[in-house]
């Protein structure tokens, strides 16, 4: 049986072309494996979403995610998740503003491998149209 | 030099251990030019983890050693078969952009293979993604799912636990595992990295080492360029 939150992940992401880009962009990537991603000033119900995250969905991992925010480039806001056992790991807020930029790191540890899997950089939310 | 030597050394002891069913015939010219701040291998012990999670890794192997397989947390197991047919995008979405040199496996060496789903995966970057993943059906072993990132385009980094590696894959370092959930639900995973590249090959399936399955999943392994 294919899972019924894949099945809406991928027709959302398929379908939906820039009804909501939150949604969209996940589904892009990360319906069958494991994908991550930052963001910034996402427009999305009245606030700017900016954050960092990794995710698979359906799928738990071992992950950590840190989400450094500038603005005027000075440093922010930063969090870091710590490790979670999670389909999506996630680090980010909501603004009333905009004018950021969004750094990620993001990690993951399984019993053949314990590494970071990579730095993202954002500066506005255009990842639908990719 | 010292470093190659290491790599080779780690490859060398695992293929001459009780778990080892393959030979190392040469190194790869690609190893001369591994940067081992992006590639490593090393021990559980050593990495800059908490405990909890040197737990996990060493019970893991214990079990792999002991039994075949390891036993895996609730959720954390794929269905690869299921992947295979998910939806596809209709006809006009808009394609995915890749930041990467994508890996091709040679599938003149598996009649009637077939390509059934493809997604991008990996870290999004202003070129596009790092990652592609793929599920072919391969006939004599199912539907496969082969994941192919550029951990360098994603900047990020490839490490292997020398603990797990029981094979290679054209000379580099690779681990077979079998993970089992229930009895139902069973993942067999070969991972494995080169100088830019970390690729990991996934079924839903029960895979013994040495069986008609496992060869097929090292021919295709090997097959990648």
């Amino acid at each position: 049986m294919i899972s019924k939150s894949k099945q809406v992940a991928v027709l959302v992401g398929a379908l939906a072309a820039s009804f909501n880009p939150l949604v969209v962009t996940e589904a892009e990537a990360g319906a069958i494996s494991l994908s991550w991603l930052s963001r910034a000033n996402c427009w999305v119900g009245g606030y700017y979403f900016n954050e960092s995250l990794s995710y698979h969905v359906g799928t738990a991992h071992k992950l950590w995610t840190y989400s450094g925010q500038y603005r005027g480039g000075k440093l922010e806001w930063g969090k870091n998740t710590g490790w979670q056992t999670t389909w999506r790991s996630y680090s980010g807020r909501q603004l009333k503003t905009t004018g950021l930029t969004v750094y990620g790191n993001h990690w993951e540890a399984k019993g053949t491998t314990m590494h970071k899997l990579g730095s993202t950089y954002a500066k506005n939310c255009n990842l639908s149209q990719w | 030099m010292k470093n190659k030597l290491t790599i080779a050394s780690f490859v060398l002891a695992a293929t001459t251990s009780n778990l080892a069913v393959s030979e190392v015939k040469f190194m790869p010219p690609e190893m001369e030019s591994v940067d081992l701040q992006s590639y490593s291998i090393g021990t559980i012990n050593n990495q800059d983890v908490p405990k909890e999670l040197k737990d996990m890794a060493k019970k893991q192997n214990d079990e792999l050693r002991k039994n075949g397989y390891y036993k895996a947390d609730y959720g954390s197991l794929m269905n690869v078969d299921a992947n295979a047919n998910l939806p596809k995008p209709p006809p006009g979405a808009s394609k995915q952009k890749y930041a990467l040199k994508i890996s091709e496996p040679d599938l003149s060496l598996f009649p009637g293979a077939k390509l059934m789903f493809s997604e991008a995966m990996g870290g999004a970057t202003k070129d596009g993604w790092t990652g592609i993943a793929r599920i072919y059906n391969i006939p004599g072993i199912g539907n496969i799912q082969f994941e192919d990132v550029d951990y360098i385009l994603s900047q990020g980094n490839f490490s292997l636990m020398q603990e797990f590696i029981n094979t290679d894959i054209n000379g580099w370092p690779a681990a077979f595992s079998v993970a089992k959930e229930n009895e139902k639900k069973w993942q067999s995973e070969l991972y494995w990295g080169t100088d830019n590249k970390a690729y990991s090959l996934i079924t839903s399936k029960k895979i013994k080492k040495g069986d008609k399955m496992y060869n097929l999943l090292l021919a295709f392994a090997r097959s990648v360029r």
